[in-house]
């Protein structure tokens, strides 16, 4: 059976990244031709794209990148409810894991990259979180969470389960880019051993060890 | 320090630094072969760094199309026992065989040391250009050396990145040229044990490949190197990987590019395939990979032979074989929020049923009767 690590890439998608939508979309567009391009990345880690603001927009369904013609047009614009996304992600997870096992797969525990640029603006994310990480959920991902322009480091030091990356002050567009760069490393990295393997030298942003990692 | 030991191009190389006489090296640069780092000039930028038993790969800047390939700090001082065995491994080898493995991989060609170090790194050739091809998809595209990965994908998946597409004739070659290469390593008595698609470069253009890594190669046995999906499942996690560990991979890899199937349906094209120019090909690689007795999977040099339209010839009778994997199950549609829903089809009109065995009886019957009728009515006329 090949092995396969459930990939999220759950992006803020909110206003604030409106006047970033263009470079947004030419980083994930690079995201799907890095993926797309390496068969034996994609074939390990297949990836679910998730948009969220005041809504969640399930971009790309879990799939073989490969099999991915082109990356939709993600449209910014709303306010940025972590709630939503949260609970979006963990319905995404408990389909996907079916599926994939249903496909031969050894399926991995599922790994979420967050990238935002602010903070929550709704004030009951906290339970669709604690239900998103619950240990006593089997399927629980790891949550690796990049943070930069508005976001907040000490909401983000919550969400991050398994490693937290704040921008040191770099522009939004070239933090978006290095996010995705060091994302795409993990997966590379990853692939390899057949392991979660996180690339820490994202250049721009501070890597810090998350203190209470969840143990599977 | 400069360089008094080094020549460039072949011909006699001065007296080695190390004591090691410098042979003559068909691949344009003869060294000695134990060299220190500062033997070999300034080194260039890292083309790859913390990448396996590597801390970085820089190339050296006054020898082009050289690397220096530079170990990690805990190596075992027997390493460079080993490296000067496998250094000199090649003159033990007749011509023919000499030449196919230089060219096919980055053998290497000097070992490099330091004071309290006698292995800290060598020196390898790097990877020639035909190796390398633009991809391209979208608005993306860039050259890179294209893995032996592509290969294990189907001829659509590979035009889909502006590569030319194999087909059989494509795939058979590079197969060839691997087990060719997989079967000199054999018979040096060297294990390689990482047999995968990201060791070996494929020229789509030149239908060849390229080994890279060579340098971990090691006599009878050697820690087996986990890859996921590589894993051989008669070598026990924890023990090391021999000749036979060799044999599942070459067999893996070879039935992966063969078929451009990457999951158990490589297996079932194998099982399925009917080349007729290569008859032997299917067995062999069937009991590469099912063999329940590991030790009779058949060697490299088998598969090279049957590769080339030769027959399966054995010593030992055929091993028993395990069942095929079952084949994964396709994966059910799903379609993506944010695209147009797609036009609804014309149903596809419902192939014919097929009679059920009574009915069918039945209308025999009526038939039988039609014509006894038909006799006596023609018999009263």
């Amino acid at each position: 059976m090949s092995l396969c690590l459930p990939t999220y890439v759950v992006i803020d998608a909110s206003s604030s990244m409106k006047e970033h939508e263009a470079v947004l979309n030419a980083t994930l567009s690079r995201l799907h031709y890095n993926l797309a391009t390496n068969p034996r990345v994609s074939e390990f880690a297949r990836v679910c794209v998730v948009a969220f603001s005041t809504d969640v927009h399930v971009v790309i369904p879990m799939s073989d990148m490969e099999q991915v013609p082109a990356m939709p047009e993600v449209l910014c614009g709303g306010r940025t409810e972590y709630g939503k996304a949260f609970d979006r992600v963990r319905e995404c997870i408990e389909q996907d894991v079916s599926d994939l096992r249903t496909q031969n797969f050894s399926v991995l525990r599922p790994t979420v990259f967050f990238l935002t640029d602010g903070g929550p603006t709704d004030a009951h994310w906290h339970s669709s979180f604690r239900e998103l990480v619950d240990r006593d959920w089997p399927r629980h991902p790891h949550v690796i969470a990049y943070g930069f322009g508005g976001a907040k480091r000490d909401v983000l030091e919550q969400v991050a389960t398994k490693a937290l990356f704040i921008a040191d002050g770099s522009d939004t567009e070239s933090a978006l880019s290095a996010a995705i760069t060091g994302l795409l490393n993990t997966l590379i990295a990853s692939s390899k051993t057949g392991q979660m393997q996180i690339a820490t030298d994202v250049k721009g942003f501070e890597y810090v060890q998350v203190a209470q990692e969840y143990v599977d | 320090m400069t360089e008094p030991h080094l020549v460039d191009g072949a011909g006699d190389g001065g007296s080695a630094g190390d004591g090691a006489a410098p042979a003559a090296e068909p691949r344009g640069w003869t060294l000695p072969r134990a060299v220190r780092v500062s033997d070999l000039g300034p080194l260039a930028d890292p083309v790859s760094e913390h990448n396996g038993q590597a801390i970085a790969v820089r190339p050296l800047t006054n020898h082009p199309g050289w690397l220096a390939k530079l170990y990690r700090p805990d190596q075992h001082p027997e390493d460079a026992h080993r490296l000067d065995l496998l250094i000199s491994a090649p003159d033990t080898l007749p011509e023919a065989d000499r030449a196919a493995l230089y060219a096919g991989t980055c053998w290497p060609a000097a070992r490099i040391h330091e004071p309290g170090s006698p292995a800290v790194g060598c020196v390898i050739p790097m990877a020639p250009e035909q190796y390398r091809s633009e991809l391209r998809r979208g608005q993306f595209s860039d050259r890179r050396f294209v893995e032996i990965d592509w290969l294990a994908k189907s001829d659509e998946s590979i035009r889909g990145v502006g590569l030319p597409p194999p087909g059989f004739a494509g795939r058979l070659a590079a197969c060839r040229r691997l087990t060719e290469l997989a079967a000199i390593l054999e018979r040096l008595g060297l294990v390689y044990s990482d047999w995968s698609f990201s060791n070996a470069f494929w020229s789509p253009g030149q239908r060849s490949v390229y080994l890279i890594d060579v340098d971990g190669c090691q006599p009878k046995k050697m820690p087996d190197l986990h890859q996921p999906n590589w894993a051989d499942p008669l070598t026990p996690p924890g023990t090391d990987a021999d000749e036979y560990t060799d044999r599942y991979r070459l067999g893996l890899l070879v039935a992966k590019c063969m078929t451009g199937h990457r999951d158990a349906g490589a297996f079932h094209t194998v099982a399925a395939s009917r080349w007729q120019n290569q008859p032997a090909v299917c067995e062999v690689l069937l009991d590469m990979l099912l063999a329940t007795d590991r030790e009779r999977r058949p060697s490299a040099a088998q598969l090279n032979q049957a590769l080339n339209g030769g027959p399966y010839l054995r010593a030992v009778p055929r091993p028993t074989r395990t069942a095929l994997p079952p084949l994964p199950v396709r994966p059910p549609v799903r379609q993506s929020p944010t695209e147009a829903p797609e036009p609804a089809r014309k149903p596809e009109p419902a192939p014919p049923e097929a009679p059920e065995p009574g009915l069918q009886a039945g209308w025999i019957l009526v038939l039988v009767l039609a014509v006894i009728l038909l006799f006596v009515i023609a018999a009263n006329h």
